[in-house]
């Protein structure tokens, strides 16, 4: 391999990155100067790359899960579990706190992006939760962090995404990924109770009668059935992820239509070419990402690369330690889609070469992308969240450190137990 | 009236398009698992429809300038230097969707050459000018864009 390669394929793409250029167009132009420069395919290959990375039954997961969850954000089912989790634990120190956590889970378990779980969830509750006297700022950053655990736990379209380029199980995946979201979600807990449990300004919630338990119940029941019969199915070997997409877009059709009747005709066109517009976005990126990818390979870049790693980490330990920093280093300036092709060619070699589980792997690389999505200066999370609360970057770049560290915490607790990963996969079908 | 036609056509298609893509695909799972009866010759009409979708959604998200980014530069340098980066990424982009837009084009000229098929019978190349189109459209909108923004609206 010409050492001239890899110089030109990661310095072009971190100058055009730097320029602002749109990411996926950067990854493009800098695979197709190294194949020119280089010599290393006919560029007819370009457009072929193109079309054989979109055209996939297993991505198809991805347009139905992003329609999935637009169609749910409109029939109001956020609304109707906020309000369960407000009288059942709103009572308690750090109420409002508590609450946005426990909806940020459950709500993760319907949509699979991070930024449309913070837009859900935040409209509400970072308004919310000022008005109750809650730290402006603190808040905003605990719904960036909360909305995280959208691709932690399933359906998750970072899942698929590493799935479809490492070869693993989508399905094994989705079941592996819903403990340590949860373990994400208990050191939010932690943080808030830290960071609100004796704050003065905070006005607790009053508590809720039973009757009152009960209708919020009532209320919230078809929401909090949507991720039991999207997981149920996937669990019981009876749907693929593809088609439990499909059958969340059909459950949400009726939820929407028929049962809580908040949803009208004309909404939907509006939210077709929304699902268009988001879907455009990511499979472009998957596209050009993946040549890439296959630029990494063909030219040896990957397997120099990798060799190299193993021979910096000695045992799975340190493995795990150079391996987490890289990503969490490339999740402070990149997406989540962007790292999986360009890492993962390299990343993989070393994982199977330390004994690694290819699921347990997947769920740590997309604990790390969580993180990537609140860390500064780019985390999706955080501009959605900076643009509900109304405050600027660095206010919530500040704000956001505690809940870091809290998640980083407990990616160091789901790099080192791969059972509560895999422990749930063990049953599957 | 052929403005706003010419302005939503990507939002047209894309409806339709994942109208389409849901309901058959629904369809197929429903007859798979009730009446045990799979279609499975279905399974390449939707991910060829995808293609469509990615390369027409990539070009809407121009429109809103949807595509990730870093900007973390851009807003630091003053007006001036942005005006030169604007069009740096404007000619950068351009050059690169308008060289997939001619290869594109070109595997459509040969699969139509030797009339290749898919296995439901539909031509191929249906699928492969997906990106040319695509990328002819996101060239287009980004310079539309482009021009909207020097314009100052």
């Amino acid at each position: 391999m010409d050492p001239h390669l890899p110089i030109l394929l990661f310095g072009s793409f971190g100058v055009l990155l730097f320029l602002n250029f749109p990411i996926a167009a950067a990854l493009g132009i800098s695979s197709v100067l190294v194949i020119t420069v280089f010599d290393l395919a006919p560029l007819e290959l370009i457009p072929q790359q193109l079309l054989s990375a979109t055209d996939s039954w297993t991505l198809l997961a991805v347009p139905f899960f992003i329609l999935a969850g637009n169609i749910l954000a409109k029939t109001a089912i956020s609304e109707r579990l906020i309000r369960l989790a407000r009288v059942v634990v709103g009572q308690f120190p750090a109420g409002l706190a508590m609450v946005a956590v426990i909806v940020s889970i459950f709500f993760a378990g319907i949509s699979g992006s991070g930024p449309a779980d913070t837009a859900a969830l935040g409209a509400i509750l970072i308004p919310g939760m000022v008005a109750a006297g809650y730290d402006r700022r603190s808040a905003a950053a605990l719904m960036a962090a909360g909305g995280g655990i959208g691709i932690i736990i399933p359906p998750s379209i970072a899942l698929v995404i590493y799935g479809v380029v490492a070869n693993a199980s989508i399905s094994k995946l989705f079941i592996a990924g819903i403990l340590p979201g949860i373990l994400v979600g208990l050191s939010l807990f932690a943080v808030s109770y830290l960071l609100f449990g004796k704050d003065p300004d905070i006005r607790p919630e009053k508590r809720g009668s039973l009757r009152e338990i009960g209708a919020a119940f009532k209320d919230a029941a078809w929401g909090l059935l949507a991720p039991l019969i999207i997981l149920g199915g996937i669990y019981g070997g009876v749907f693929t992820a593809t088609e439990a997409a499909t059958v969340a877009v059909v459950y949400g059709v009726i939820v929407g239509f028929f049962i809580h009747r908040d949803l009208k005709l004309s909404d939907l066109p509006g939210i077709l070419v929304d699902t268009g517009v988001t879907t455009g976005v990511v499979m472009l990126l998957v596209c050009t990402a993946s040549l890439f990818a296959w630029v990494l390979n063909t030219s040896g870049v990957a397997a120099a690369a990798a060799s190299g790693m193993l021979h910096l980490a000695s045992g799975k330990m340190v493995g795990f330690l150079l391996i987490n920093a890289v990503l969490l280093a490339a999740g402070c300036f990149m997406d989540a889609i962007s790292i999986f092709y360009i890492l993962l060619p390299i990343l993989l070699p070393v994982v199977k070469a330390l004994g690694i589980d290819l699921v347990h792997f997947g769920i740590v690389m997309t604990v790390n992308m969580a993180i990537g999505q609140i860390t500064p200066p780019v985390g999706v999370n955080l501009f959605v969240a900076c643009g509900i609360a109304r405050i600027s970057m660095k206010e919530i770049s500040r704000a956001v450190l505690p809940m870091v560290a809290a998640q980083t915490a407990a990616l160091a607790v789901i790099c080192l137990w791969p059972d509560l990963s895999l422990f749930l996969t063990r049953f599957m079908r | 009236m052929i403005r706003k036609v010419w302005d939503n056509v990507e939002e047209g298609a894309l409806c339709l398009l994942l109208f389409f893509m849901v309901t058959i695909t629904f369809v197929t799972v429903v007859t798979r698992y009730v009446f045990d009866l799979p279609l499975s010759y279905i399974d390449q009409l939707v991910p060829n429809m995808f293609v469509w979708v990615t390369f027409l959604g990539a070009a809407a998200a121009v429109k809103r300038r949807a595509h990730l980014g870093l900007s973390l530069l851009y807003d630091l340098v003053p007006a001036a230097v942005r005006v030169v980066v604007d069009a740096l990424i404007l000619l950068g982009c351009g050059a690169f969707f308008l060289g997939t837009a001619v290869y594109g084009a070109k595997i459509v000229s040969m699969q139509m050459e030797n009339r290749l098929t898919t296995s439901l019978g539909y031509p191929s190349w249906f699928v492969g000018l997906a990106v040319p189109v695509g990328s002819v459209l996101f060239v287009v909108r980004a310079v539309e864009a482009w021009v909207r923004h020097r314009r100052g609206a």
